[in-house]
C-alpha cells in the first residue's frame, strides 16, 4: 500500500481550512464588539499577516520536495518509513 | 471625559465616561512570553535532529516536520489571538450613571451586566504577589444590591485610583438624584 505525499497536504489544507474557520468566529467578535477601534483593526490585520507570513513560509518550505513521491507502508522491503 | 458615541451601547441623555478600562498590559505581555516560547520549541527540536543530520527534507521527513511545524505555529498564533481579542474585549466602564462589566468568556460566551450608581455597597481591591504590587494592578470587588451579586473588574491597573473614582462617582450621583428626587409636601386644600 502506498500514499503519496499530497495526501498529507491535503490534509494539512483541510487543517487550514479548520483554523481559518475558528479565526474567522474571532474576527467576527472582534469586528462586532470592537467597535471599529484602531486596537481591534491592529489586531485583525496583525493576526491575517502572520498568518499568511506562517503559510508562505510552509509552502516556501515544501516547494524541494515533490509530492508525487509515495510512502510505502506494509512493505516487506522497505527499511524504514522516516528515512531515518 | 470620553465620548460615549460608539463606546457603550444605549448611552442614557447627559450620560458621560468616567472609566473605561482594560486589563493591565502585563497580563497581555505574559501571553505573548509564553507564545514566544513555545515558538522556540520546534526550532530547537529541528536543530537537534538536523544536527545529527538525520532528516531527508526532501523526503517523507521533511515533509512531516514542514507539515507538523507549521500547524504548530498557525495554532499557537491563534491561541496568541484568542489570548490578546479576550483581553481587547474584556471592559470594564465606568459612567456618571453606571457601572457596566463586559467580559467575553470565550468564543459565544459573553457577559454584560450593569449596574446604577446607587446599588454600589462596598468596594475592595486584592492585589496579590510580587507582580501585582510592583506593577500596581489587581482585583476590584464590587459589591451591589440586586441580582449581580457583585462586579469584579479583573487584573486592572491602578486599581486604588479606579476605587476612588467610583467611590467619587457614586457620591455625585447619590447627591444629583437625592437633590431631584426630595418629595415636595403636598398642596394643603384650605377650601372648605
Amino acid at each position: 500500500m502506498s500514499i503519496q505525499f499530497s495526501f498529507f497536504l491535503g490534509i494539512y489544507i483541510i487543517t487550514l481550512i479548520i483554523i481559518a474557520i475558528i479565526a474567522s468566529f474571532n474576527i467576527y467578535h472582534l469586528v462586532k464588539f470592537g467597535k471599529n477601534s484602531k486596537g481591534s483593526n491592529l489586531l485583525i490585520v496583525l493576526y491575517l499577516i502572520g498568518t499568511l507570513l506562517i503559510i508562505a513560509a510552509t509552502f516556501f518550505f515544501l516547494q524541494n520536495i515533490d509530492m508525487k513521491q509515495s510512502l510505502d507502508l506494509f512493505n516487506n522491503n522497505s527499511t524504514n518509513i522516516l528515512n531515518f | 471625559m470620553r465620548k460615549i458615541k460608539n463606546r457603550i451601547e444605549n448611552p442614557r441623555p447627559g450620560e458621560y465616561i468616567i472609566l473605561y478600562i482594560h486589563r493591565h498590559w502585563i497580563v497581555l505581555l505574559w501571553a505573548v512570553l509564553k507564545f514566544l516560547f513555545l515558538a522556540t520549541l520546534p526550532i530547537i527540536f529541528i536543530s537537534l535532529i538536523n544536527v545529527q543530520q538525520a532528516v531527508d527534507w526532501q523526503g517523507f521527513s521533511g515533509l512531516i516536520i514542514i507539515l507538523g511545524s507549521s500547524i504548530y505555529y498557525l495554532f499557537t498564533w491563534l491561541l496568541l489571538f484568542n489570548k490578546l481579542l479576550d483581553h481587547f474585549l474584556d471592559i470594564w466602564i465606568v459612567t456618571n450613571e453606571r457601572v457596566i462589566n463586559i467580559e467575553q468568556l470565550n468564543l459565544f460566551r459573553r457577559n454584560v451586566a450593569e449596574k446604577q450608581l446607587d446599588k454600589m455597597q462596598d468596594i475592595t481591591i486584592v492585589q496579590n504577589g510580587m507582580l501585582q504590587t510592583f506593577f500596581n494592578y489587581g482585583d476590584i470587588y464590587i459589591q451591589t444590591a440586586g441580582h449581580v451579586e457583585r462586579f469584579i473588574f479583573k487584573q486592572v491597573p491602578n486599581p486604588k485610583n479606579i476605587t476612588s473614582s467610583i467611590m467619587d462617582a457614586v457620591e455625585r450621583y447619590r447627591i444629583k438624584y437625592d437633590s431631584s428626587h426630595t418629595p415636595k409636601p403636598a398642596p394643603q386644600d384650605n377650601k372648605k
